[in-house]
């Protein structure tokens, strides 16, 4: 075995999907994919990865801990000349650790992002422990410089845009619809009601695809009437089920509005064309700056404000990052 | 008065000694209520052995031990341990003192829970990427505050993107150490009775892996260790992984043949800084131990292509070697013959890092305490 890759959540996967692509054929490849309980146990609907692992437990600390019980044997047996771990799961935390023990070279693909702010030790560790680093962007390359690790650095550019799918073919005037998707922050946050009146104060259906721990916030927050999971003619606010990857792509890529706290899913439909709401900080300065991704926080005026602004007239900036898994791939290659 | 509970957690031999210090600084700070934590492996064996006397280490008051099952098993239990321990102990703070995978695991189960973590001896990395990677660099990264262990360590940090309010330019633990006990070293006079003339002999203490575990180096360090004696009496530190390792390659036989070459034993820690102060030189590998001579006065012989102890390198009481024989044995008659200018100490290594930490460390918490 040459590489082993890692990846502790549907948007590692995402990110890490087009560089395994790019690597196959020329490597021999492994992959572990690992999900939290409560979590979607299916990545997509093609083919269940060779190991998967369905965590149960509690804490950030024991969930890096069952994976790196569970991965030490997978890796000293296969002894990987490269552990490829991706964002900031803690997974991803206990595969490195997994490697460190018997000395397997790391690299990490999202480096120096500070989605979750660089105070988030899973960020630091990861970028630390990796002799190879792979930056989505110029700001992730300039922070990991700042912390004197510029020469492990590749920018490689946001390996989501080649995960993308091209959309479906429009076969008419778009419906102003809206996805919704909301993370732990907003579904933990106090501000979940206000959240969910500026949701239905937005003149669109909007799409609200939720779990089930998710779903009982949502219902908890008083929004969703009963026999939430059905559309209620009354409210715009469309309960479904959670989606599997392909399905969720392809609802960012016919909604006119994303709005999420998820900063993978910020990154998504920036490189899908889609005005974005950030309901907490992402990763993807460039975005934000072109005004493709605005701000808002869970302020309840600021989501109906920014809603009804249009988009930017100056379009996404997407094509810079195609090509990302190649480069990343390369890289790696290159070790 | 506010009262701080603050942790100190050593994971193995070396981390005690620096720890001892610290613990009765510490203690000592009616501000601070403070607790002695093991995190590692074997603590019975730890605690019944000399070290624990010989620095009145007081016996810990949390044990989190993992002495069973794979390493990856042994560290998931530490981390769970300490992670229960960071979120129940209401603590304000830890304070690491070593670098281990164990420490790394205590450092991350603490960092979301504890308002400080705090890494003793910090900044000590090797040249390239090895020492970006390495266990003290990985604690560093999730420190937030750093104890720093020398000035070329104090820069490291300072170069790596820490800010500078978090880093204090405390000195090395073992030079508090050692200032604690070399007094009872002196006094034991080990060497004499061990037929060793004061600054008559070359101490060889060897236990990095690189040189032990691999044949060719081990053969290299046979050979080296075989001139070394043809010039002055060497004093070799046997340990179990050393002696494992001559026996398995059928060394140990020639080794024992060498006749100004003994063996040494020394029981403990005070016995062993006896050995040290009065060696003529020190070949080694072991980064503690070059810390141990410069503060001593004795010089040393480094058999590595590179160390992460800068201070010692570049006051000049240091002398990288690596298993190179001619290199080494130029530098062994060049100690044997020529009268040992001792270099100045490196900055802060004065005996007083405990101190430094201690003062810092409250400050920090007073100031996270205060109003605003």
């Amino acid at each position: 075995m040459e590489i082993f890759c890692v990846a502790g959540s549907r948007g590692e996967r995402a990110k890490l999907s087009p560089v395994i692509a790019a690597l196959e054929g020329e490597h021999e490849l492994a992959c572990a994919y690992v999900s939290c309980a409560g979590a979607v146990p299916t990545w997509d609907s093609g083919a269940q990865p060779p190991l998967a692992l369905q965590l149960a437990e509690a804490t950030p600390i024991l969930r890096a801990g069952a994976v790196l019980r569970w991965l030490e044997p997978v890796l000293a047996e296969g002894h990987p000349q490269v552990l490829l771990t991706c964002g900031s799961s803690d997974a991803a935390v206990g595969a490195q650790l997994a490697a460190s023990l018997i000395d397997i070279t790391c690299a990490h693909l999202d480096a120096g992002v500070i989605a979750a702010g660089y105070h988030n030790p899973n960020s630091r560790l990861l970028d630390q422990g990796s002799v190879f680093l792979l930056a989505p962007h110029a700001e992730a390359a300039q922070r990991l410089a700042y912390h004197g690790m510029e020469d492990a650095t590749c920018l490689c550019g946001d390996t989501l845009a080649d995960a993308a799918q091209p959309p479906p073919q429009d076969d008419g005037a778009p419906v102003p619809c809206c996805l919704c998707y909301l993370a732990a922050a907003a579904l933990e946050s106090p501000a979940l009601p206000d959240l969910l009146d500026a949701l239905q104060a937005l003149a669109m259906p909007v799409l609200l695809p939720a779990e089930a721990d998710a779903m009982a916030r949502l219902t908890a927050a008083r929004a969703c009437p009963e026999g939430a999971r059905r559309a209620d003619a009354r409210s715009n606010l469309r309960l479904v089920a959670p989606l599997d990857y392909a399905p969720m792509q392809h609802a960012v890529a016919g909604a006119s509005l994303v709005i999420t706290d998820s900063s993978t899913l910020q990154r998504e439909a920036y490189l899908r064309g889609k005005l974005t709401l950030a309901l907490a900080p992402g990763d993807f300065p460039e975005a934000v700056r072109s005004g493709w991704i605005r701000p808002v926080a869970m302020n309840q005026a600021a989501i109906v404000e920014a809603a009804g602004q249009p988009p930017p007239a100056q379009p996404a900036q997407v094509e810079a990052h195609r090509g990302s898994a190649l480069r990343a791939a390369r890289f790696i290659t290159g070790l | 008065m506010t009262v701080f509970k603050v942790a100190v957690i050593a994971a193995a031999r070396g981390g005690f000694i620096r720890a001892a210090p610290l613990l009765a600084e510490l203690g000592a700070r009616p501000e601070l209520e403070v607790s002695f934590i093991f995190a590692g492996e074997d603590y019975v064996s730890h605690a019944a052995s000399e070290v624990f006397r010989e620095l009145a280490l007081p016996y810990a008051d949390v044990v989190i031990a993992a002495s069973e099952g794979t390493p990856a098993q042994r560290l998931a239990k530490i981390m769970a341990g300490c992670e229960r321990l960071a979120v129940s102990g209401d603590l304000a703070a830890v304070v690491l003192v070593g670098a281990s995978h164990a420490l790394l695991g205590c450092a991350l189960a603490s960092a979301r829970s504890v308002p400080v973590v705090a890494h003793a001896d910090a900044g000590l990395r090797l040249p390239g990427s090895a020492g970006r990677i390495s266990l003290a660099a990985r604690i560093d990264r999730l420190a937030t505050a750093l104890m720093a262990a020398s000035e070329p360590a104090h820069c490291r940090l300072l170069d790596e993107g820490a800010l500078e309010d978090s880093v204090v330019l405390a000195g090395s633990l073992a030079c508090d150490a050692v200032a604690q006990c070399i007094g009872r070293a002196r006094a034991d006079n080990c060497p004499a009775r061990a037929g060793l003339q004061p600054k008559g002999y070359a101490l060889a203490i060897i236990e990095s892996p690189y040189n032990i575990d691999r044949l060719a180096n081990l053969h290299k360090l046979v050979e080296l260790l075989s001139r070394a004696q043809e010039c002055l009496p060497v004093a070799l530190g046997v340990n179990a992984r050393l002696a494992t390792q001559l026996e398995n390659w059928g060394l140990a036989q020639a080794v024992a043949s060498l006749p100004r070459l003994s063996s040494v034993e020394p029981a403990g820690y005070v016995e062993y800084l006896s050995f040290l102060d009065a060696a003529r030189m020190v070949l080694t590998d072991v980064g503690g131990v070059q810390d141990e001579a410069t503060f001593l006065g004795v010089p040393c012989l480094t058999l590595a292509e590179a160390t992460d102890r800068a201070a010692t390198v570049e006051t000049g009481a240091n002398l990288l070697v690596s298993l190179d024989l001619t290199l080494a044995m130029q530098a062994v008659e060049a100690l044997t013959e020529n009268e040992y200018l001792r270099p100045p100490l490196p900055a802060a290594w004065d005996g007083r890092a405990s101190q430094r930490i201690a003062h810092a460390l409250t400050a920090l918490l007073r100031g996270n305490a205060a109003p605003g």
